[in-house]
């Protein structure tokens, strides 16, 4: 009861975001996508884009579709319903043209443990196309190159999330999917984590991750949609929901609010 | 592209052991089959060759495709993260799979060979080279069945996500094709009886890739009298002995082909 | 002497018959050598039948080395005695000789280029007499080699016989063939490449003997023929070796049917045979050794029958056959009963057989297994029923029927069993020395391919680079 007026500002932002943006500047654009595994929903009819040069978080517990949402902006996942379309081309048709302007990370990075970093960073160079020159300057980048030449078997979990983010960094490509960056990152790797973040925003990348964390949504992101059960209940700028959680006490609290409201929703069905 | 990714896939399988644990064992197998088989001349001298061959044959009927599954299921669903990064670049998927598969068949390719080599160099230090082409049929036979099952692991980590559960479903395709297959088979020789017994016989070796390779094998090596009568009935089902051989290796390359391209396509429709 | 031929020596003792050759060469070499020159070099041929109708009745004639022109007819009794290199040549009608009077003999002679037509019964020598010897003498390119035809008592001994290798197998001659005969010896032949090796029938009581036959469609086809013996032939690569029909008495001994490797082919087969006693026998890498059809009443002892894909194929109608002391080592399938069982008996006495697929015991030691022997097991039994199902020979599936036979005996359908199986093979030394020396033969004559270096070494190199390139890849690890 208590929270019913903040719900309906959520939900008249969602519908109502002023005027139409022409679509140059959407640069992802999802519409009613729907996603069953088998007979489970895993996403439920969701709507959302992200404008060009912005930081947008997919904010959500864990099993509440935010992978799926950002393996079928990929074009891993093919969609039950509803489109995807990034820089105006539709996934379902090009996916092949489309994925050459994004540089994915997935939640979990493996990498063939019998390959060193160098030949990893090379074979995906090939595969797209690059100058070999390029291969050293990413293993810089990441701080990889004195490890270079070590079979990747031998690397601690940090080290694969850089070599990963490497292999992102290496087409310079537009937009920049990063399914939980963080996830596997000590704090160290966290803090430089954002300022690469901060940087890539700089150079007017278009990046979309996801998380479980509000603060990174509030340190990073320009936006935020929030994923409960395979639902969007909110998108909305981090400004907003800043101003949305100084009603409240935290952002934490927010958040947990909508986690078990729609708990209590579902139970209640 | 295709060839990019085949040879980082026989990269990381040749530095995986795999290959090189799977030719060492048939290394093994092969040189002690050879030795015994120029001992057993002890007895009378008869048939040496063909009894190492029918040995090699069951040595390449059962192994071949344990060694084509486990090593297609540990390269397709070994590291799915890696599998992720890669359907996420810019080709297709038929591409990245075609790609994974070529690699994984040369490996094993690969190790079958150097088996075979071994077991080459003691059967031609010890008994000249005059068997030599023989032998050469039967490791092309090896190399076939070995890819068919390649092409038919890569079917079964399209169907199974999980590494867990693709290895449980090779091994049962294992225990079917080398093993329930022909019990069926013979079952359904022994039900139906009558006039169709013989066609449905004769069209049942088709559905399993180890039949043919057996009745190939025996075909080629041995002529059809080893089968005696029902030999003499299947070559001309399938039109003269030499056809008969060409149709079935015709089908072995049907079964190369027809696992991938249907998982090919499954592939197209799938989530990853 | 004869006027007319100096060389034709007129003799009436039939001691002369018997005479050595080697000893007519010592006191008339010089002169016969003179003669072969004469007349061999300059004119091409020369007809044999003038100088046998010049010969007198009863007399040896003695032909010098050369070609002579046949064909020749004898009419009256003769002995015709060849030099090393006398060559009978044939006009290629008809057959080469022909010998119409009884106890004639042809000796030491090249007979060949008979006629072409099966019906005629072309021939190299064509007998239509009795009482006659053929002695070491060569038959090529003929279309039967000796043919006896309503002919009794002859003795054919240490004959070479080679059939005309370009035809067809079907379009051939046989090697002997024995017509409305009886009473004959084939003995020391070596037939190759003709039909049938041996062609008997309506041949009863003929002695055949040490004959070597290969290459040829049945080693011996034999049929309405009684009173036979067999000892000491040899059939080898032969399609099939022997097929026994419609005949009754025959002794087989020692006898080696190996490497009979044709189309559902046999090492040998009785078909309506009854009273056959063969013992000591190798019956060995045939695709099927032994086959039964409507034969009952036969023994079957001391032989050895190994390495066949068959070793004995039975229908049902063949009845109270008798096995005991026979070794049976190493065949693909013991046992394929086409129909339910057979009332063959698997021993006599408390003698069995070895069989070298048993894996019972001997606990007190008696040299009979404690165990009856299994002599087919589920898929050997089911293959009987449906004969196709052969097509599954070695498939881990056959294997497994195989062992399940013995881990369940439930599944045992099979009714053949050998209540006192041998635990070790019935000792037959001499057998397996004789053995040994054909099988020397055998493998002296085949063409034998030694590896060379070059061939060997280039095979491991060829082998070598497919296998290592691929390895080049990991040394990439360090490299870039």
């Amino acid at each position: 009861m208590f929270f019913a007026p903040l719900r309906e500002l959520f939900f008249r932002n969602l519908q109502g975001p002023g005027a139409p943006e022409s679509d140059l500047a959407r640069m992802i654009q999802v519409e009613h996508l729907v996603k069953t595994f088998r007979k489970t929903l895993a996403v439920d009819d969701i709507s959302f884009h992200v404008r060009r040069g912005e930081v947008f978080a997919l904010l959500g517990p864990n099993g509440s579709g935010k992978t799926t949402t950002m393996k079928t902006l990929v074009g891993l996942n093919l969609p039950t319903s509803g489109r995807v379309t990034i820089g105006g081309l539709d996934m379902a048709t090009l996916p092949e043209t489309v994925r050459r302007f994004i540089s994915y990370l997935p939640q979990r990075v493996v990498f063939p443990g019998q390959l060193t970093a160098r030949e990893v960073v090379a074979f995906h160079a090939r595969l797209r196309g690059l100058d070999p020159s390029k291969v050293e300057s990413v293993l810089e980048r990441v701080r990889l190159l004195e490890a270079a030449d070590k079979p990747v078997e031998e690397f601690s979990g940090g080290m694969i999330q850089r070599l990963g983010l490497g292999i992102v960094l290496l087409p310079d490509a537009p937009v920049l999917l990063l399914d939980e960056p963080t996830a596997s990152l000590d704090p160290q790797g966290v803090k430089r984590f954002r300022e690469f973040m901060l940087e890539q925003k700089e150079q007017g990348k278009t990046i979309v991750f996801s998380t479980h964390l509000l603060n990174e949504v509030d340190q990073l992101a320009d936006r935020a949609a929030i994923f409960v059960g395979g639902r969007i209940v909110a998108e909305e700028s981090v400004e907003n929901l800043r101003r949305a959680y100084s009603n409240t006490q935290t952002l934490e609290d927010l958040y947990l609010h909508y986690v078990s409201e729609f708990e209590q929703d579902r139970r209640s069905c | 592209m295709v060839l990019e990714i085949a040879r980082q896939e026989l990269t990381i399988a040749l530095r995986n052991r795999w290959t090189l644990i799977i030719a060492l064992i048939f290394g093994v197998l092969l040189v002690s089959i050879s030795y015994v088989g120029m001992l057993s001349e002890g007895f009378s001298g008869v048939q040496t060759f063909t009894r190492t061959t029918s040995s090699i044959m069951n040595l390449v009927l059962y192994l071949v495709p344990l060694f084509g599954l486990i090593a297609g299921t540990v390269a397709f669903t070994g590291d799915r993260g890696s599998t992720e990064l890669l359907y996420a670049q810019p080709l297709s998927r038929s591409t990245v799979a075609f790609g994974k598969i070529l690699g994984v068949q040369a490996s094993i390719a690969v190790s079958t060979f150097g088996g075979f080599l071994c077991g080459a160099v003691v059967i031609a230090v010890g008994n000249g080279v005059s068997g030599i082409g023989r032998y050469a049929a039967m490791v092309g036979f090896a190399l076939l069945l070995s890819q068919i099952f390649v092409g038919i692991s890569f079917c079964i980590s399209v169907i199974a996500h999980r590494t867990s559960k693709a290895f449980g479903i090779a091994l049962g395709a294992w225990f079917f094709f080398v093993l329930l297959y022909d019990l069926l088979a013979i079952g359904l020789g022994l039900v139906l009886r009558g006039s169709s017994v013989n066609m449905a016989i004769f069209l049942s070796l088709f559905g399993n890739p180890v039949d043919i390779v057996r009745v190939a094998t025996l075909l080629l090596l041995e002529n059809a009298s080893s089968f005696g009568v029902a030999g003499a009935a299947l070559q001309r089902f399938l039109g003269g002995s030499e056809v008969s051989v060409l149709v079935l290796v015709l089908s072995l390359f049907v079964w190369v082909a027809m696992p991938i391209i249907l998982a090919l396509r499954a592939l197209r429709r799938q989530d990853l | 002497m004869n006027r007319l031929c100096p060389w034709i020596e007129v003799d009436t003792s039939r001691e002369t018959f018997r005479h050595d050759r080697n000893d007519a060469r010592s006191s008339f070499g010089p002169v016969l050598a003179l003669c072969g020159m004469l007349f061999a070099s300059p004119a091409p041929a020369q007809r044999l039948q003038a100088l046998i109708d010049a010969a007198p009745e009863r007399s040896v004639l003695r032909v010098p080395a050369g070609i002579w022109d046949g064909n020749i007819e004898l009419r009256k009794k003769l002995s015709i005695v060849g030099d090393q290199g006398t060559v009978i040549r044939g006009s290629g009608q008809g057959s080469t000789v022909t010998i119409l009077a009884d106890s004639c003999r042809l000796e030491g002679c090249i007979v060949e280029r008979s006629g072409g037509m099966l019906a005629q019964e072309d021939a190299g020598i064509l007998v239509k007499s009795s009482g006659n010897v053929l002695v070491n003498n060569e038959l090529r390119d003929v279309l039967f080699g000796v043919y006896l035809f309503a002919s009794h008592d002859n003795i054919i001994d240490s004959n070479r016989i080679r059939g005309r290798k370009e035809l067809e197998l079907g379009a051939r001659g046989s090697g002997m063939h024995l017509w409305n005969s009886r009473g004959n010896s084939l003995k020391g032949n070596r037939v190759e490449d003709v039909r049938d090796g041996i062609y008997m029938q309506y041949a009863n009581r003929t002695m055949i003997e040490g004959n070597d036959i290969s290459g040829v469609r049945y080693g011996l086809h034999y049929m309405y023929a009684d009173s036979n013996v067999f000892v000491g032939n040899v059939f080898r690569k032969n399609v099939a070796g022997a097929a026994v029909m419609y005949s009754r008495d025959i002794v087989i001994r020692r006898n080696m049917f190996i490497h009979n490797r044709g189309f559902a082919s046999y090492g040998i087969l009785f078909q309506d045979c009854h009273g056959i006693t063969a013992d000591s026998n190798i019956v060995a890498d045939n695709v099927v050794g032994l086959f039964f059809e409507a034969s009952s009443d036969n023994v079957f002892r001391h032989n050895i029958i190994a390495q066949n894909d068959v070793a004995l194929t039975m229908f049902q109608n063949a009845e109270r056959n008798v096995f005991t002391e026979n070794t049976f080592v190493d065949n693909l399938s013991p046992i394929t009963v086409i129909g339910r069982s057979t009332s063959t008996r698997w021993s006599e006495g408390t003698q069995g057989n070895f069989w070298s697929s048993y894996d019972g015991y001997d606990l007190d030691q008696d040299g009979i297994g404690d165990v009856p022997a299994r002599i087919q097991n589920v898929f050997q039994y089911l293959e009987g029923q449906v004969p196709n199902l052969r097509l599954f020979l070695y498939s881990p599936a056959a294997q497994a029927l195989s062992r399940a036979t013995s881990a369940f005996p439930v599944l045992d359908m099979s009714k053949e069993f050998d209540r006192y199986p041998l635990m070790r093979p019935f000792d037959n030394r001499l057998l397996m020395q004789a053995y040994a020396a054909t099988e020397a033969r055998t493998k002296s004559e085949a063409v034998q391919q030694r590896p060379s270096l070059p061939v060997l070494s280039g095979l491991v190199v060829a082998f070598g680079v497919v296998t290592l390139l691929p390895f080049r890849f990991i040394k990439r690890r360090k490299m870039n």
